[in-house]
C-alpha cells in the first residue's frame, strides 16, 4: 500500500503513538469510592441493621429526652459506621460497632434511673 | 396553866382582886427564896407551880437526896414510885404527899424533907426576836429578861404592841413605852408557860426582806397609827409620824428629812380634815411670821411639791433651756456669769453647740456668744445675765428624718455600710438580728452581694467573718444561724464588681477567692464574682455570652485550686442542639473559661486525627474539622470547591484507617450529572482529600506529548520533502 509507505504517514504515526506510550505509562488512578453517605441508603449487615433498631427503641423510650447528648453521640457513631462498613474499611467499621454497643449501653443505664433522678 | 384572876386588861373590882392576888403570891415568893435559902420552914403557903426545883433529903439513902423539877404537867418523879401531882399544892401539902407516897417502897421516912431550892420560868418567845423559841429563865424573870434570852427584838418588831399568851387569853402591852419610861408595871407579871409575842410593824410590808433601822426609820414611826402625820413628796424621807402635841408643819417637815432641792417650798400644801391649805414656807422662813403657818393637827397631810410642776418667777430668776444636764431656772445673784449659770445647770451636754449659745434678754433682745471659742482663749468677755434672762444652748444641726449621729454613743451602734440602700450608724439592741440590721437599713442594692457579707466584730479583737446571706434566703434556716450582731459591730455589704471592661478599678478589688475568669470570644471577658450557688452558664451569660467568632465546640475550662491541673473541653454547640445539661462542666472559683476563635488557629491546633486535609485545585486548601454528620461535599464547599482548573472527575480521597490505608476516586462531575450518592467515597477525620488539575487528566498528557512531537514531525517531513 502506497499509504503505509508514505513517509509522513509514518512519521505521523509514530508521533501518536508515541503519545499514547506516555500517556499509558502514566501511574493510574485509584479505583472509585464508595460509602460517602451511606446512611442514606438501606443498609446490607444484619448487625449494623440490629444496633439501628436498638436506637429506635430508645428512642421510643425517650432516650432523645433523657440522654440527649449520648443519643447525639450514638447518632453519629451510627452514621460513621454505616460508612465505613460500605466503604471498604471493615477493621474500622469493628471498632465502630464495638463503641457504638457501648455508648448504647450507657443510653440504657440513664434510662434505666428513676425519673427525677435523670438528667433534665 | 390558867390563873384564877381576870385578864390583865380587865378594869374594875376583878382587877384590884387579881392584883392584890398577884401582889400576894409577889409577897410569897420572897419568904420562898429565903426559906430556899435556910432551908425548910416557914413556907407552907408557897404554892408549888411548874418551873420549882424540890429538894428532897433522906439520910442514908442516896436515892432519895436529889432535886425534883415540877414537869411541864405540874408533876415531880419520885425513885420506885413514880410521877406526883405537886403543882398548886403548898410545899407542906407536898411533903406530906411525897412522903405518903414513898411509903409504898421506903421505910422510916420521918426524916425525909422536903424543901423549894428554886423557881424557873419556861417563857415561849415567838415573833420578830433573833432566836424565836422556848427559854428558861430565873422565876422572877420579867418580860425583857425572856425578849433578852430570846436573842433580843429584830429590826421592824412593832414595839408598842407585844403581845402575852397565857392558855386562850392575850395581853397587849406597850413596850416600847416601858423602854422609855423604865416603868415595870407597864410589863405583864409572868407565869410558867406564858408566850411572849413580838409582831412585825406594818412598815416592814409583806415581803420578807432585811430591814436596817435606817430605812424603818425613814418610814416614820406612827405605823398605822390614825394620829399619824403623812409627809411626803420633795422631802428626803417621806413617810408617817406620830403625831404630838406641840409640833409644828415645821416639825414635821424636819421630821421627814428636811426637803429637797428640787422642792417648791413656796407651794407646801397642808390638808387637814379635808382642807388643802398652802403654805409658803418660803415666806415664812424669809419673814418669820407665825401666822402663816396653819396649825398642825392628827392626821394631816403635807405635801411639798416639785419645783417643775410650777412656773418659777422671782426677781433673781435666770431660765436655762436647751442641751444642758439640768434645764428649768435658776436663782443667781445679780453678778452672776454666764460660766457659772450653766455648770449650776449642769453644763452643756454632749449633743450641744456651744458655738452658738443664746442669750435671751428679759427685753426680747437676743444675744449670741460662742462658749467654744472662749475656752479656746477668745477675749471677748463673757456677756452678762441679768434676772429674768433665759439662756438657750441649742441642739447640734441634724436632719429633720434623722437624729444627730452623736445621740447614739459607740457602745450602742451598729454600722452598715456598703451596697445597701441607706447606709449609717444604726442604734442596737440585742434582741434584734442581721436581718433586722439589713432591713432597717433599707436592703440590699441591686449590685449587693449578699453572698459575701462581711461582720466586722470590732469588740472581740477585729474578728472578720463573712456570711452567705443569699443562701440563707434561698435555701431557709434558723433565726440561731446568722450571725450574732453586737453593739460596735461593723456590718458590710460588698458591691459586686461592675463591667470589667470599663469600671477595671472596683472589679479588681474582688478577692481572689471570690472570682472566676472569663477570657476569649465572649461579649465582655473579664474577672467576674462567683459563688458555689451560680453554674457555668451564669457565668457565661455574665459575660453577655459567646460571640459569632466563638468557637463553642472547643470551649475550655481550666479547673483551679485543686490538686493537679485538669482541662475540661465543653461542646456547647452540642448542648445548644440536645440541651443536655450533662454536657456542662461545673465550675468553681479560681476557674478559667476559655471561649477560642474559630477563625484563629493560633490559639490551638486541632489535632491531626480531628481533622481532614484538602489539598489541590480548591479555593482554600487547609486542615478542616469533620464531623460524622459531614461527607465529602460539604468538605469542598467549606475548601472554597473545586477551582476552575481543578480535575473533578478524579478527586482522591486518600482513607487513614486503624488497620489500612486506601485511596478512593470521586467523579464530581458524573455525581452532578446523576445524583447518585453512593459514588460518593467514605470520608473521616485523619483523612486526605486531594483535587488534582486538570494537567492531571489523560487526555492532557496525550495532548501535552502530542504537542511535544508535533515540531519533531513537522522537520522530518520538511527535510524529507
Amino acid at each position: 500500500m502506497r499509504i503505509a509507505h508514505d513517509p509522513i504517514v509514518l512519521v505521523i504515526v509514530a508521533g501518536l503513538l508515541t503519545s499514547a506510550c506516555d500517556t499509558v505509562t502514566h501511574v493510574p488512578w485509584p479505583p472509585k469510592g464508595t460509602g460517602g453517605m451511606a446512611e442514606r441508603r438501606p443498609s446490607e449487615d444484619p448487625r449494623i441493621d440490629a444496633l439501628q433498631r436498638r436506637l429506635m427503641v430508645l428512642t421510643e423510650r425517650n432516650a432523645r429526652y433523657y440522654a440527649a447528648a449520648d443519643y447525639d453521640d450514638a447518632e453519629m457513631m451510627l452514621i460513621t459506621l454505616r460508612r465505613l462498613s460500605e466503604g471498604g474499611l471493615p477493621e474500622d467499621a469493628e471498632i465502630q460497632m464495638a463503641r457504638l454497643k457501648r455508648k448504647l449501653d450507657q443510653i440504657e443505664r440513664a434510662l434505666a434511673k428513676p425519673k427525677d433522678e435523670r438528667a433534665p | 396553866m390558867q390563873s384564877g384572876c381576870a385578864p390583865l386588861t380587865a378594869s374594875g373590882p376583878l382587877a384590884w382582886l387579881c392584883a392584890a392576888l398577884i401582889a400576894l403570891v409577889l409577897g410569897l415568893s420572897g419568904p420562898a427564896r429565903a426559906q430556899t435559902a435556910g432551908g425548910a420552914g416557914a413556907g407552907e403557903e408557897v404554892r408549888l407551880r411548874i418551873g420549882d426545883v424540890l429538894a428532897i433529903a433522906l439520910p442514908g439513902e442516896p436515892a432519895l437526896n436529889k432535886d425534883l423539877n415540877v414537869d411541864r404537867r405540874g408533876r415531880v418523879t419520885l425513885p420506885e414510885v413514880g410521877a406526883l401531882d405537886v403543882a398548886g399544892r403548898t410545899l407542906a401539902e407536898a411533903t406530906t404527899l411525897i412522903r405518903t407516897t414513898l411509903a409504898r417502897a421506903y421505910r422510916d421516912l420521918e426524916r425525909l424533907t422536903v424543901s423549894l431550892k428554886d423557881r424557873r420560868l419556861y417563857i415561849t418567845v415567838l415573833g420578830y426576836v433573833d432566836k424565836p423559841g422556848e427559854v428558861d429563865l430565873p422565876g422572877d424573870s420579867t418580860v425583857q429578861q425572856a425578849i433578852g434570852a430570846a436573842g433580843g427584838l429584830l429590826q421592824g418588831a412593832q414595839l408598842d404592841r407585844l403581845q402575852v399568851r397565857r392558855g386562850t387569853r392575850t395581853t397587849v402591852f406597850n413596850y416600847k413605852r416601858y423602854l422609855d419610861t423604865g416603868d415595870t408595871s407597864l410589863l405583864p407579871q409572868l407565869q410558867p408557860l406564858d408566850i411572849i409575842f413580838v409582831p412585825a410593824s406594818p412598815a416592814t410590808g409583806n415581803v420578807q426582806i432585811n430591814f436596817d433601822s435606817r430605812t424603818l426609820a425613814e418610814q416614820g414611826d406612827a405605823a398605822e397609827s390614825p394620829s399619824a402625820v403623812k409627809v411626803f413628796g420633795e422631802v428626803s424621807r417621806a413617810g408617817s409620824f406620830a403625831y404630838k402635841e406641840g409640833l409644828s408643819v415645821v416639825d414635821m417637815i424636819m421630821r421627814a428629812g428636811g426637803v429637797t432641792r428640787f422642792s417648791s417650798i413656796d407651794q407646801v400644801r397642808v390638808i387637814d380634815g379635808g382642807e388643802p391649805k398652802i403654805f409658803n414656807l418660803r415666806k415664812y422662813l424669809d419673814t418669820g411670821d407665825a401666822k402663816l403657818m396653819p396649825p398642825l393637827k392628827p392626821g394631816a397631810t403635807i405635801f411639798i411639791p416639785k419645783q417643775e410642776d410650777e412656773i418659777r418667777r422671782s426677781v433673781r430668776t435666770v431660765y436655762v433651756i436647751g442641751e444642758v444636764a439640768r434645764p428649768g431656772s435658776l436663782e443667781a445673784p445679780p453678778d452672776a456669769r454666764l460660766v457659772e449659770i450653766l455648770a449650776n445647770a449642769g453644763g452643756p451636754t454632749r449633743f450641744a453647740d456651744t458655738t452658738r449659745v443664746k442669750i435671751l434678754k428679759a427685753d426680747g433682745s437676743v444675744q449670741q456668744f460662742n462658749l467654744f471659742a472662749y475656752t479656746e482663749g477668745d477675749k471677748k468677755p463673757l456677756p452678762e445675765i441679768l434676772p429674768g434672762d433665759a439662756v438657750f444652748v441649742p441642739e447640734k444641726i441634724e436632719a429633720s428624718d434623722r437624729p444627730s449621729w452623736l445621740k447614739v454613743p459607740p457602745n450602742r451602734a451598729v454600722e452598715v455600710m456598703g451596697a445597701v440602700l441607706r447606709p449609717g450608724r444604726y442604734e442596737w439592741s440585742d434582741e434584734m438580728t442581721l436581718l433586722d440590721l439589713v432591713g432597717e437599713a433599707g436592703g440590699p442594692t441591686q449590685n449587693g452581694d449578699i453572698a459575701h457579707l462581711q461582720v466586722l466584730k470590732a469588740r472581740q479583737g477585729g474578728k472578720a467573718l463573712s456570711f452567705d446571706l443569699g443562701a440563707f434566703i434561698t435555701t431557709g434556716g434558723k433565726i440561731s444561724d446568722l450571725p450574732k450582731i453586737e453593739a460596735g459591730d461593723v456590718v458590710r455589704v460588698p458591691p459586686l464588681p461592675d463591667s470589667p471592661i470599663d469600671n477595671k478599678a472596683k472589679w479588681v478589688q474582688l478577692p481572689k477567692e471570690d472570682a472566676i475568669y472569663v477570657m476569649g470570644q465572649v461579649g465582655t471577658p473579664g474577672r467576674y464574682a462567683f459563688n458555689k450557688n451560680m453554674t457555668f452558664m451564669d457565668i457565661l451569660t455574665a459575660a453577655n455570652g459567646p460571640t459569632s467568632n466563638a468557637d463553642l465546640r472547643n470551649v475550655r475550662v481550666s479547673h483551679r485550686n485543686q490538686p493537679g491541673s485538669k482541662v475540661t473541653q465543653v461542646n456547647l454547640a452540642q448542648y445548644f442542639a440536645t440541651g443536655d445539661e450533662k454536657l456542662l462542666p461545673k465550675v468553681r472559683t479560681g476557674d478559667v473559661i476559655f471561649v477560642p476563635d474559630r477563625n484563629n488557629k493560633d490559639w490551638f491546633d486541632d489535632p491531626a486525627e480531628n481533622t481532614v486535609r484538602v489539598l489541590g485545585a480548591v479555593g482554600k486548601p487547609g486542615r478542616y474539622r469533620f464531623a460524622a454528620n459531614m461527607t465529602l461535599l460539604d468538605l469542598l464547599a467549606e475548601a472554597g470547591g473545586p477551582t476552575a482548573d481543578a480535575y473533578q472527575q478524579r478527586i482522591v480521597v486518600v482513607n487513614l484507617g486503624c488497620c489500612r490505608e486506601q485511596a478512593r476516586v470521586f467523579d464530581l462531575v458524573e455525581f452532578a450529572r446523576t445524583g447518585d450518592i453512593t459514588m460518593l467515597p467514605v470520608v473521616g477525620p485523619g483523612d486526605t482529600v486531594y483535587v488534582p488539575n486538570s494537567s492531571q487528566s489523560e487526555w492532557k498528557i496525550f495532548v501535552d506529548s502530542m504537542r511535544n512531537i508535533l515540531p519533531v514531525i513537522s522537520l522530518i517531513l520538511a527535510m524529507g520533502g
